[in-house]
């Protein structure tokens, strides 16, 4: 007997919606489906602004982007993770730092990421493996003490929570997929959630980040501003 | 294999601190058939799984 690895699930409504786009003569990103689809993810997940890319690994990219991490910039994340989250921000010229995770729930063991940070570190990536949260309290903690921005890659943890706040809301930013191996599936497919929760030296920098127009993310002309204000603090 | 220990993991990024949890899982890290619509089968790849491990 051969068992597929997976099955992606399908509610039966997914050809009716197709039909409608191709109805509509809009078949390309930011159409009416986006909108919906955008505006849903903002009320359920309270983030800023939800924007549906067309991966996990392009909302990684993509916030790696956002980030402002340059050549040199040191990302601290676990090393058990699939190779976009490092990839990401090594495609920025960024230096993954890799730490170990906890027995229990296999996320980056919090306890050890203050060990990892020097000067060039700029980001802490928490991955939400399985849909089970890292303990985010003590990162954000650790990233307001050390001005660092959180990236939550949340590819496993889309309506899943931590202390009732949804994976992906808690950081700076956060990553979502919808590939098919995923619950919540759209074959190829991610979200890119931009938070309203920056420290307060990033948020007085002068760049800010305004919503894109577009499903691909004009990210270049909306960067976070995190250089000088963060770098001179730490 | 864990990122750290893949050739580009080495080379592009490092580790910092004692990695034993990510080395022993990653050891021993089978990944099995999980979907909606598995009950059908599922006691053939428990069975199937039994059988390989002992």
């Amino acid at each position: 007997m051969v068992i597929p690895f997976n099955k992606p699930y399908m509610t039966g409504k997914e050809l009716w919606y197709v039909s409608q786009a191709h109805a509509k003569g809009h078949l390309a990103g930011d159409g009416a489906f986006t909108k919906q689809c955008n505006a849903w993810l903002e009320s359920r997940t309270g983030a800023r602004s939800a924007l549906l890319t067309h991966s996990c690994t392009a909302a990684l990219e993509m916030a790696a982007i956002l980030a402002g991490i340059e050549v040199g910039d040191e990302v601290i994340m676990p090393s058990f993770t699939f190779v976009s989250t490092a990839n990401a921000f090594a495609l920025r010229g960024g230096v993954p730092v890799f730490v170990d995770i906890r027995p229990d729930t296999l996320n980056i063991d919090e306890t050890k990421i203050e060990a990892a940070i020097t000067p060039k570190t700029k980001a802490i990536v928490p991955v939400h493996y399985a849909g089970v949260g890292c303990n985010m309290d003590a990162i954000m903690t650790i990233a307001a003490d050390r001005n660092l921005l959180v990236i939550e890659d949340a590819a496993q943890g889309v309506m899943s929570s931590y202390k009732g706040r949804p994976l992906g809301s808690i950081g700076h930013m956060g990553a979502l997929s919808f590939h098919e191996t995923k619950n919540v599936i759209s074959g190829e497919g991610g979200a890119l959630l931009v938070n309203d929760a920056r420290p307060r030296s990033l948020r007085a920098s002068r760049s800010t980040i305004s919503r894109p127009s577009s499903t691909t993310c004009r990210c270049t002309a909306h960067r976070w501003g995190a250089d000088s204000d963060a770098r001179s603090a730490t | 294999m864990p990122l750290h220990s893949a050739p580009m993991g080495r080379r592009l990024g490092r580790a910092v601190g004692d990695m034993s949890h990510t080395d022993q899982l990653s050891e021993r890290l089978l990944r099995l058939p999980l979907w909606l619509g598995l009950e059908e089968q599922q006691a053939f790849v428990i069975q199937e799984v039994i059988a390989a491990a002992s």
